[in-house]
C-alpha cells in the first residue's frame, strides 16, 4: 500500500512537471503552428530570472510570480522582431528559433558563466500523505500543474482572448475581416507560451540545478508530450498523462535506461495508429 | 661593383627571410607549449574550471622560478564540452596544430579513454590524467595521476561498513567508470560479508526525476547509498535524496562528494559526510599551506580545490621536474625521466611508477563539517598503484 502511494504520488509529478514543461510549447506549436526550438532556452530564462532575482535580495514568491512576465515580454519582443514576419514558412520558423536558442544560450553562458547555480524552493520537508513521507514541494507542483491547466482552458474556452483566439486560428482571414487584430492575438498568444516555459523552469529548478543547457532536455521531453498529446488544447494533459504515466510506471518495475527506451517505443505505437496526437485534431493537409 | 654589392644584400635579405622564421623555433625564450583539456561546458562543467585553475597557477609558478629549461611554459586550454569526440578532436589541434609537448586534463573516464587511445598513443604525445577512476587504461603516452580502486575503495568500504553497516545500495550513470567501480565494490562487499541490496544505471545526463530510484532506495533500506553519478545529475540527485528525507535512515557516501558537491547538500545536513580521496583541502601539510594561500591569492578565498584540481597541478610540476631531468623537450626522453623525478605535491611527496605510469598517491578518509569543510579522519600514507600495466 505504502509502496503503491508512493508509486502514485510519483507518477502525479512526474506528469504535473511534463505538463508544465510542454504546454508553453503546446501553446506556440499546438495553437499557433509555430515549432518553437527556443522553448527548452525561455524555460532555462525562467530558471535564471529565480536565479538574478534571489541575488536581488527579491522575496521567492515575487520572484516567481515576475518570471512568466519578465520572459514573455520577452517572447513579445521575440514574436515581434523574429516569428511575426515567418508565419507563412514553418521551416524557416525552425531554423530561426533554433538559431534563437544558440544566441539565448550564449549571451547567458557570456554573461552569467557557464557553472551551475541553484535556485530554492518555495517549500522544503515532508509530508505525510497516506502513511508515506512525501516531499511537500512536489505536492505543490502537482497543485500549480492543475490550476494552470485549468486556467489555461479557462482562457482558451471562456474569456474573451480565446474567442478571438481560436478565431485566429481556424480562420485568420475571415478573424482579421471581423475586426479581430491578430497581430496582437499573436503576440499575446506567444508571450503566453514564453511565460508558461519560464513559469516551468523557474517552478521545476529547485529539483535540479540551473545552468545555460538545462534547457534542452526539457525541449525533447516537451516535443515529445506535444506530439503524442496531439495539437488541441487538452493535447498537453494527455500527452503528460501517457508520457509520465509509462515512463513514471515502467522505471518502477526495470532499470531506467530500459525504460526511457520503451517510452519512446510505446509512443512511437501510439503514433502508429493515431497519428494526429491522441487528443489531436485530424491535420489538414 | 656597385650592384656585386647591390646583389649580395639582396641575396644575404632574401636568405634571412627565408630562414629567420626556422631559425626562432625552439629559440631561448620562446613559450614552450602545453595543453589543457578540460569539460568547462556539457554535463561536466562543474569540473572544468576545477582542473583549470590549478593547471593554471602551476604554469605561472614555473614561469615565476624561471620556465622550463630556461623557456616559459604556455598553457593552451581546450573545452571539449564532456563529450569524448570532442576530446578526441580537440587532443587532436592540441597534438597537431599546436604541436604541445604534453596534454594535460578531463574527469569523465569515457573522454579520458577516448584522449589516451586516439591521441596521447596515436601522436605519441603524454597525456596526464589527474583523477580517480576505475583504471584499466594503459599505455606508453598515458600517465594516470588519480587514484585507483585500490588507493581509493579498498580503504574506504571497509571504513564504510564498518561506520554505518553491512548493506549498500549503487546508482550510476551507464558508463565505464560507474559499472567498473560498482562491480569492484560489489566483490569488496561481498569478501567482507556485507551485501549489495540493489545497483542500478541511468543514463549519461538528463535525469530531471529521480523520485521512483529513491523510492526503490526507501524499499530496499540499506545502510549507505553510494552514487556513482558524475556531473550536474549528481546535483539533483542529492537534492531529491535530502528532499526525499532519505538521509534521516541511510547514511549517503560517494568518492564524487568531495569539497565541489558539498554546497548541493542542505546546510543542515552537512556534517558528518564521509568521503575518500588523495587530497582534501584540509590536508596538513606546509606544501599544502602555502598553495592554498598562492591558489587564493590567485583566483579569490572562496575559490576551491579538489583532489582532481590537485592532481592537475600536481601532474604539471612532474612533467616538468621530468623536462628538467631529461634535460631537454624529447618526449621519449621526459617519459622515461618520470619516473626518476619526484614532486612535493600539497597532499604530500608523490612519485610515477616505473613500469605502469601510474602515481603512487596519498590515501585519506575525511568527513563534513557544518561550514561545508572537510576535516581527516583517516591517513593511510602514500600507497602503490596496482595497475596491472606492463608498459
Amino acid at each position: 500500500m505504502e509502496t503503491a502511494t508512493f508509486q502514485a504520488l510519483n507518477t502525479g509529478t512526474l506528469i504535473a512537471i511534463l505538463f508544465l514543461v510542454s504546454l508553453g510549447l503546446v501553446i506556440t506549436f499546438g495553437l499557433m503552428g509555430v515549432i518553437n526550438l527556443a522553448h527548452g532556452e525561455f524555460f532555462m530564462l525562467g530558471a535564471y530570472t529565480v536565479v538574478i532575482g534571489s541575488q536581488l535580495g527579491l522575496p521567492l514568491i515575487v520572484t516567481l510570480i515576475a518570471t512568466p512576465f519578465v520572459v514573455g515580454a520577452f517572447g513579445m519582443v521575440v514574436e515581434g522582431t523574429i516569428i511575426r514576419r515567418l508565419y507563412s514558412r514553418p521551416l524557416d520558423t525552425l531554423l530561426a528559433t533554433w538559431g534563437l536558442s544558440l544566441v539565448i544560450r550564449q549571451v547567458v553562458t557570456i554573461v552569467l558563466g557557464a557553472q551551475q547555480r541553484g535556485t530554492d524552493a518555495l517549500f522544503s520537508g515532508t509530508v505525510s500523505v497516506l502513511g508515506v513521507e512525501y516531499p511537500l514541494y512536489r505536492l505543490f507542483i502537482i497543485a500549480l500543474a492543475v490550476v494552470i491547466g485549468v486556467g489555461f482552458l479557462w482562457v482558451v474556452f471562456r474569456s474573451d482572448f480565446g474567442v478571438r483566439l481560436r478565431a485566429v486560428i481556424q480562420n485568420r482571414e475571415i478573424a482579421s475581416a471581423l475586426g479581430v487584430d491578430s497581430r496582437r492575438v499573436d503576440a499575446l498568444t506567444f508571450a503566453g507560451g514564453a511565460g508558461v516555459a519560464a513559469l516551468a523552469g523557474a517552478i521545476v529548478s529547485p529539483l535540479g540545478t540551473v545552468n545555460p543547457n538545462m534547457g534542452l532536455p526539457w525541449l525533447i521531453d516537451s516535443f515529445l508530450v506535444v506530439i503524442v498529446g496531439g495539437d488541441s488544447a487538452i493535447g498537453p494533459v494527455v500527452g503528460a498523462v501517457f508520457v509520465g504515466g509509462v515512463e513514471s510506471t515502467l522505471s518502477f518495475f526495470i532499470q531506467p535506461v530500459t525504460a526511457s527506451m520503451l517510452v519512446l517505443v510505446f509512443a512511437i505505437v501510439a503514433l502508429r495508429f493515431r497519428p494526429q496526437g491522441l487528443a489531436g485534431r485530424r491535420r489538414r493537409t | 661593383m656597385r650592384r656585386h654589392l647591390l646583389l649580395k644584400a639582396s641575396v644575404a635579405a632574401m636568405v634571412a627571410m627565408l630562414v629567420s622564421p626556422l631559425a626562432t623555433v625552439g629559440q631561448e625564450g620562446d613559450p614552450i607549449k602545453i595543453g589543457g583539456l578540460f569539460h568547462l561546458t556539457g554535463i561536466g562543467q562543474i569540473w572544468g574550471p576545477l582542473q583549470q585553475q590549478p593547471a593554471i597557477l602551476a604554469v605561472e609558478e614555473i614561469n615565476e622560478a624561471g620556465g622550463v629549461l630556461g623557456r616559459p611554459l604556455e598553457l593552451i586550454s581546450e573545452d571539449d564540452e564532456t563529450d569524448p569526440d570532442v576530446s578526441v578532436q580537440k587532443g587532436t589541434k592540441l597534438a597537431l596544430e599546436d604541436a604541445v609537448e604534453a596534454i594535460f586534463g578531463l574527469v569523465y573516464s569515457s573522454t579520458r579513454s577516448a584522449v589516451a587511445a586516439n591521441v596521447a598513443e596515436r601522436y605519441q604525445v603524454p597525456y596526464f590524467y589527474p583523477t580517480y577512476s576505475e583504471g584499466g587504461v594503459c599505455g606508453r603516452y598515458f600517465i594516470n595521476l588519480g587514484a585507483l580502486p585500490n588507493q581509493q575503495l579498498d580503504f574506504f568500504i571497509p571504513y564504510l561498513m564498518e561506520r554505518y553497516g553491512p548493506n549498500f545500495y549503487f546508482v550510476g550513470q551507464d558508463y565505464v567508470w560507474p559499472q567498473e567501480s560498482i562491480a569492484y565494490s560489489t566483490q569488496l562487499i561481498e569478501s567482507l560479508g556485507g551485501n549489495v541490496v540493489g545497483t542500478e544505471f541511468v543514463p549519461i545526463g538528463g535525469t530531471t526525476d529521480w523520485g521512483p530510484i529513491l523510492g526503490r532506495i526507501r524499499d530496499a533500506d540499506p545502510d549507505v547509498y553510494f552514487p556513482f553519478i558524475g556531473g550536474d545529475d549528481l546535483i539533483s540527485n542529492l537534492r531529491q535524496f535530502y528532499a526525499f528525507g532519505l538521509n534521516e535512515d541511510i547514511a549517503i557516501a560517494s568518492t564524487l562528494l568531495d569539497e565541489s558537491f558539498i554546497p548541493a547538500i542542505p546546510e543542515d545536513a552537512r556534517a558528518g559526510i564521509p568521503t575518500a580521496a588523495s587530497y582534501f583541502m584540509a590536508v596538513d601539510t606546509p606544501e599544502n599551506q602555502s598553495f592554498l594561500e598562492r591558489f587564493h591569492a590567485r583566483f579569490g578565498d572562496d575559490a576551491i580545490v579538489t583532489n582532481i584540481g590537485e592532481g592537475t597541478y600536481n601532474s604539471i610540476h612532474l612533467w616538468a621536474a621530468a623536462v628538467e631531468q631529461a634535460g631537454s623537450l624529447d618526449k621519449e626522453a621526459v617519459i622515461d625521466a618520470l619516473p626518476q623525478v619526484t614532486f612535493a605535491a600539497p597532499q604530500g611527496e608523490i612519485s610515477i611508477q616505473e613500469g605502469s605510469n601510474h602515481a603512487s598517491l596519498r590515501s585519506l578518509i575525511a568527513e563534513t563539517q557544518p561550514d561545508g569543510t572537510f576535516v581527516v579522519l583517516e591517513d593511510f600514507g602514500l600507497v602503490e598503484p596496482l595497475s596491472n600495466c606492463e608498459i
